[in-house]
């Protein structure tokens, strides 16, 4: 009776504003994938394909945010076991596509277990930190243990080349230790010393080839500098206030619609810079609202405080923040590519799911909070 | 409890949180004013760029890997350029029927023209090798044809060579053509990759109203830089 009352409360407790809005994202990132690809010969093709993992992803968003938060930290360890085991395996039985190797293919499907382990990710290390809390200014139990604990992540990563998770999980790494009362001068002394390793890994331990050369702006391949070239090209169309709404016509001469940009450049020339700058107003607001409901972190008078849940907040808001700051830079030109993905924008299965759980799981561990 | 630097600086601990809100909004800002440049005050610049870019195509010329040479200078692994014959099926039939009409034209091989054939009714919109490797004289034939039709063009690409002994071949390994450019994927191939890759050379041509390359307008943008050879310290027996 428990369990029947529970699975028929699951819509009202994971629909939340944060979810809805989500799904309202996802509809947009539906017609900017139409905006794009409405030229070719089947106009509607990639459109459904998107719709049609729309719904067990945004299944997957409710069910996750309607978790109770007695849940999380097993499905945390869970979840990160099984993804870790799949993310090497990856390394040994995974097909190459492009630069990145690291995709399992299952009847026909490609499952990337770098994307889908990020969340998963986010609650372990929030775990890791939680229990190192009261060692938080001892170097090797508070600082060294926890960089451990993001390098075992990050060796995988690299071998793959897949540089952009690396740097999304380094960034979310470093923003949660670094709230979580972590000294600065550990965190600088400790990823100066994870550098010699990681560049090891990356030139020798890499299953892919021209590692290092990728990482170069200067040393890209000339397609991947005339990808981002067109990609401007296709924004500066757009203008201030945008053209051609609803349908871009520049971007369909120059960009292939499987590529990760091609939707933004799209939606850049149909909306406009005013357009886009309501995307990065929206993107700020998850990041503000991650921050709003991390609540206290750490008091001096209570040293057993809960770090888990506000750990857990910040390092899941990071993920899906930095990974959106980090694929429009590449986009723009200000960083080497790094192969990410937009959230809700950009056309591909792995990096919706992936999304998707996180904000779910963002939404559990805050209801949680404010139980 | 006292923290670092943040301590030092006074920072209440609760202001800890406002690293991550801080963060993102420089790096929201950066992006806005990238956004700004290119949409906004260098618009035209990028415009001007596209008009022109629109009447170009670049093209890339692969470079030639280099050669695995024993310490005599002895070949073991080599590459050999071939040229293909490429025809673009179009997705339409009536069209694709018309184009091969013109192909089949100028094409003398049999295999070429079973090929064709299949092609045509079986891979619209895929790209087919008809003639795998160009003789001179084909080359020669084919050219005028490769002109006229864009959905035709002579690719060039290579074919890695290696020397028949099969526990040096194990040794030297495996390459895999990826963009044009053979890269070492196992043995002395993959550990002297680096050596033995070449740059290659980016062209760009001008472009026709009919979006077709207009040969005499071809320009290099960058030279292309060919593989290394490296010699490898041992010698083969000549008997072998």
């Amino acid at each position: 009776m428990k369990f029947f009352n529970y699975i028929t409360a699951i819509p009202r407790r994971g629909i939340t504003p944060a979810v809805l809005i989500c799904l309202g994202l996802s509809g947009l990132g539906c017609l900017a994938i139409f905006n794009a690809t409405f030229y070719l010969q089947d106009p509607y093709e990639h459109l459904l394909h998107q719709l049609l993992w729309l719904v067990p992803g945004s299944a997957l968003m409710i069910t996750a945010a309607a978790l109770p938060s007695s849940w999380l930290r097993t499905l945390g360890i869970i979840g990160a076991i099984f993804f870790y085991i799949l993310l090497v395996g990856a390394i040994f039985f995974g097909i190459g596509v492009d630069s990145i190797r690291g995709l399992l293919s299952w009847r026909g499907v490609l499952i990337q277990p770098a994307e889908l382990a990020r969340p998963f990710f986010a609650l372990v290390l929030a775990l890791a930190l939680h229990h190192t809390r009261k060692h938080r200014q001892d170097w090797f139990l508070g600082s060294t243990i926890p960089f451990l604990f993001l390098l075992i992540w990050l060796i995988p990563l690299l071998s793959q080349r897949d540089y952009g998770t690396a740097a999304v999980l380094s960034i979310t790494f470093s923003l949660v230790f670094l709230c979580l009362g972590g000294s600065f001068q550990h965190w600088i002394g400790n990823s100066l010393a994870s550098l010699p390793i990681l560049a090891l890994v990356v030139r020798f331990g890499s299953v892919g080839r021209d590692s290092l050369n990728s990482l170069s702006i200067l040393n890209q391949s000339f397609s991947s500098q005339t990808q981002v070239s067109q990609f401007q090209h296709a924004l500066a169309s757009g203008g201030t206030f945008g053209q051609q709404l609803g349908r871009a016509l520049e971007s369909p001469l120059n960009l292939p619609p499987d590529q990760d940009f091609s939707i933004f450049a799209a939606l850049g020339q149909s909306l406009g810079l005013l357009g886009l700058t309501s995307l990065l107003l929206l993107l700020m607001a998850w990041v503000v609202y991650g921050w709003r409901n991390c609540g206290r972190i750490e008091d001096e008078e209570e040293t057993d405080i809960d770090v888990f849940r506000p750990a857990a907040i910040i390092g899941l808001t990071s993920l899906v923040a930095a990974q959106a700051c980090l694929q429009l830079s590449t986009n723009l030109g200000l960083l080497p590519q790094l192969g990410l993905q937009l959230p809700f924008i950009t056309y591909g299965v792995n990096s919706m799911f992936s999304v998707f759980i996180t904000i779910g799981l963002t939404e559990s561990v805050i209801r949680s909070r404010l139980n | 409890m006292k923290h670092g630097i943040l301590n030092r600086c006074k920072v209440p601990e609760q202001w800890r949180t406002a690293l991550l809100w801080l963060f993102f909004l420089f790096w929201v800002v950066v992006i806005f004013f990238r956004l700004l440049q290119i949409m906004a005050l260098n618009r035209e610049e990028y415009l001007l760029d596209l008009e022109h870019g629109r009447n170009w195509r670049y093209e890339t010329v692969s470079a030639a890997r280099g050669r695995l040479l024993d310490a005599d200078g002895r070949p073991l692994a080599w590459s050999t350029r071939h040229f293909a014959l490429v025809w673009r099926v179009p997705s339409e039939t009536v069209t694709a029927e018309e184009k091969w009409r013109q192909i089949s034209e100028k094409i003398t091989s049999d295999s070429a023209l079973s090929k064709g054939r299949a092609a045509k009714d079986r891979a619209p919109g895929r790209r087919v090798h008809l003639i795998d490797s160009l003789t001179a004289e084909e080359f020669r034939n084919l050219q005028p044809l490769v002109d006229k039709l864009e959905s035709v063009e002579i690719k060039a690409y290579f074919q890695r060579q290696r020397i028949n002994h099969s526990r040096l071949r194990q040794l030297i390994g495996e390459v895999e053509t990826k963009q044009g450019m053979e890269i070492g994927v196992s043995g002395w191939e993959q550990e002297h990759n680096h050596l033995l890759r070449g740059t290659p050379g980016v062209l760009k041509v001008r472009l026709d109203h009919q979006r077709r390359p207009i040969p005499e307008t071809r320009e290099i943008v960058r030279d292309l830089r060919e593989g290394h050879d490296v010699y490898l310290p041992f010698r083969i027996n000549s008997n072998n």
